[in-house]
């Protein structure tokens, strides 16, 4: 899950690394009148690249400001609609640097990175112009570490003993939020030769979101469709094609969506049903929700792809046999294979519109027809 | 010979008494996996289909000899029960949990390194070698005992490349589920190099994913390896920034697409697919 910039900032602040004053606004009601101008307005979505879609204005009085914020608030940047915005005193800054530690799955290891040229995106600074350094969890971060981070920089003394003492700040939030990625870009320099962070960014890792309870209600821009599954416990991804995926599995759902492109069919929205299908007190609704949801995004066709080893394929048929009732105009493939795959045949091949076959290759072929057809 | 596991690993599975557990024991009982213990804190002295409940790993370790544990407890208590695995000298531990936090995967697959200890998983569908020791989600009753090892993240992905190959005949020494997530103890690297040395083992079948460059690293091993290599990276048609069933499985890079990792593996000597159909084919084509 990413933080918008305006709760990074607040954490970054609660742990004493400087931070722009600003207020947060969802209106042009907010009161401007603590801060000093100019200011900068950025709009508060969970995208990158929001400066050259238009989404950070700057203004130069609080007349003007509040003219930036009525045409920005429900305004689309980059299709995503903004519903608030950082309103901050624009700091006067010599230069931008870069600072981030992240979870590096290569090495199973957190990875520390500087680098002089900040203000852009990392992945866009050469590669020997970012500093990195290792640091293992059962040691935590060191002075040494530190040191080696910065030993090939060219900035001046005084500028780095600061720096270095940012690092165990953001080392110590990454710890504690449980965090994938806190990423400091820009960090400032100003003219009086002060440290700030102009932009940060901190993704929370959505398994550990049960140890941080004040992140468990925050909204997390997901669509409709995705806050929908979500709520039924299973992983739905909204994809725009015509053909809507429903799997058990993470590798069946890639295996399928491959095989029905690779027919030449328009992969829709996906569902992985995961271990939702053990669950057979609740299985009934969790299909009948995720028909639903789906029906929304108006696919030609719905393609369901399992092969149970341990699971039973009666109940799943059952269940979506309960679910195509509220559904009968959109075609549906069924491909189940696996244990009781043939009571499950015997529960779904008299109801029309839906194509019963145990054959994975079988079931996206037909998938690809019914959308062409319709 | 196998891989990871044969007819001689002692197994315990930690969790035995929640109901994944027994399920687990259940299905070991029935088709003969050498399960020696279970542990749950607090409820030792129980038993489940008659194995016995330990409250430690280390009590276990001490009067069963366990040589790998099946780790099957609620993911914010897998951190714990792995380290006291690790620390009970446990030689192989599967993490069949999913949902871990990656803080402490991180942190278990750091230590495991530490004590020489290996970790399957997190979000592993676990290993099986057929008939003689099954650790995995994969049915007993469904698989076919043969010369093809297959490395791969995904339980389900593999029940599908497995009945494809089943059909011509084919079967499989030891399959290994190394899990979806983005931090995970055994990478494909590590199985292919155990495949290469297993005189059981004739072919491989690599089965990879979007995400990561575990495959890439793959490829430059298997430029050494006399064994041939079938492999087939799924979510080439998956959308680029989304994550697909799987925690780990999310395109970040440019690197870490299907196609190039595909590439990669080609490049490197490996039979690659688009699909599993094309996949099966290849194998049947060529053994």
């Amino acid at each position: 899950m990413r933080l918008y910039e305006y709760m990074s900032k607040k954490i970054l602040s609660d742990y004493g690394i400087p931070v722009p004053r600003g207020v947060l606004a969802a209106d042009s009601s907010v009161s401007l009148d603590n801060l000093n101008f100019p200011v900068v307005i950025k709009a508060q979505i969970l995208v990158g690249g929001r400066g050259k879609a238009g989404g950070i204005k700057i203004a130069n009085s609080s007349e003007e400001a509040k003219n930036i914020i009525k045409e920005m608030i429900r305004s689309k940047i980059k299709d995503i609609e903004v519903q608030k915005v950082l309103v901050e005193e624009k700091a006067d800054v010599l230069k931008e640097l870069y600072m981030g530690i992240y979870l590096d799955r290569d090495h199973s290891t957190e990875l520390l990175m500087f680098s002089e040229y900040g203000g852009v995106d990392i992945e866009e600074v050469e590669h020997e112009k970012i500093f990195k350094v290792e640091v293992n969890p059962l040691i935590g971060i060191q002075s040494f570490m530190i040191r080696k981070l910065l030993e090939k920089t060219n900035l001046e003394k005084n500028l780095l003993n600061e720096i270095g003492q940012i690092v165990p700040k953001i080392y110590k939030i990454f710890n504690d939020y449980d965090a994938l990625l806190v990423e400091i870009n820009p960090l400032g320099i100003t003219k009086q030769g002060q440290l700030i962070a102009l932009d940060a960014k901190i993704i929370v890792d959505d398994n550990a979101i049960f140890r941080h309870k004040d992140l468990q209600n925050l909204e997390r821009g997901m669509t409709e469709f995705e806050k929908k599954t979500s709520e039924l416990n299973v992983t739905g991804v909204e994809v725009t094609g015509d053909i809507a995926v429903i799997t058990s599995g993470a590798g069946c759902l890639m295996g399928t969506i491959d095989t029905i492109k690779s027919y030449g069919g328009n992969i829709g929205p996906v569902i992985d049903l995961g271990g939702s299908v053990f669950q057979l007190d609740k299985i009934n609704d969790t299909i009948s929700g995720c028909i639903s949801a789906i029906k929304k995004l108006k696919p030609k066709v719905i393609i369901f792809n399992a092969y149970f080893q341990l699971a039973r394929c009666n109940f799943l048929a059952e269940a979506i046999r309960v679910g195509l009732k509220e559904c009968n105009e959109i075609p549906v493939v069924v491909r189940l294979k696996g244990r009781a795959d043939d009571e499950a045949e015997k529960i779904l091949k008299d109801i029309p519109n839906v194509y019963f076959t145990k054959s994975f290759e079988e079931a996206c072929e037909k998938a690809v027809q019914l959308a062409r057809g319709a | 010979m196998a891989i990871i596991v044969n007819q001689n690993t002692r197994v315990l599975i930690q969790g035995i008494t929640g109901t994944v557990g027994r399920d687990y024991a259940e299905r070991m009982l029935k088709h003969g996996t050498p399960l020696v213990a279970g542990v749950t804190p607090g409820k030792g002295g129980q038993n489940v289909f008659g194995v016995p409940v330990y409250n430690s790993v280390e009590d276990a370790v001490l009067e069963k000899k366990v040589d790998c544990s099946l780790v099957v407890v609620p993911a914010p208590f897998v951190k714990d029960a792995a380290l006291e695995a690790i620390d009970a000298g446990v030689k192989t531990v599967v993490i069949y949990t999913e949902g871990v936090p990656v803080h402490d995967a991180t942190y278990l697959v750091q230590y495991s390194r530490l004590k020489g200890t290996r970790i399957i998983g997190p979000n592993s569908a676990g290993v099986i070698s057929p008939g003689k020791c099954n650790v995995s989600d994969i049915n007993d009753e469904f698989v076919k005992a043969g010369s093809i090892g297959i490395v791969s993240k995904s339980g389900t992905m593999t029940y599908e490349v497995m009945n494809g190959i089943f059909q011509y005949g084919l079967g499989v020494s030891t399959v290994a589920c190394l899990g979806g997530d983005p931090i995970i103890g055994t990478r494909h690297v590590d199985i292919l190099k155990l495949f290469e040395k297993d005189n059981e083992t004739e072919a491989v079948i690599l089965l990879g994913e979007i995400g990561g460059t575990d495959e890439v690293e793959a490829a430059k091993y298997i430029k050494s390896m006399s064994k041939p290599v079938f492999a087939y990276i799924a979510g080439w048609a998956a959308p680029p920034g989304k994550r697909m069933g799987h925690a780990g499985a999310i395109i970040a890079g440019e690197k870490d697409t299907a196609l190039y990792k595909l590439n990669a593996l080609r490049e490197a000597g490996a039979f690659t697919s688009k699909t599993i159909k094309e996949l099966v084919k290849t194998i049947s084509d060529n053994l």
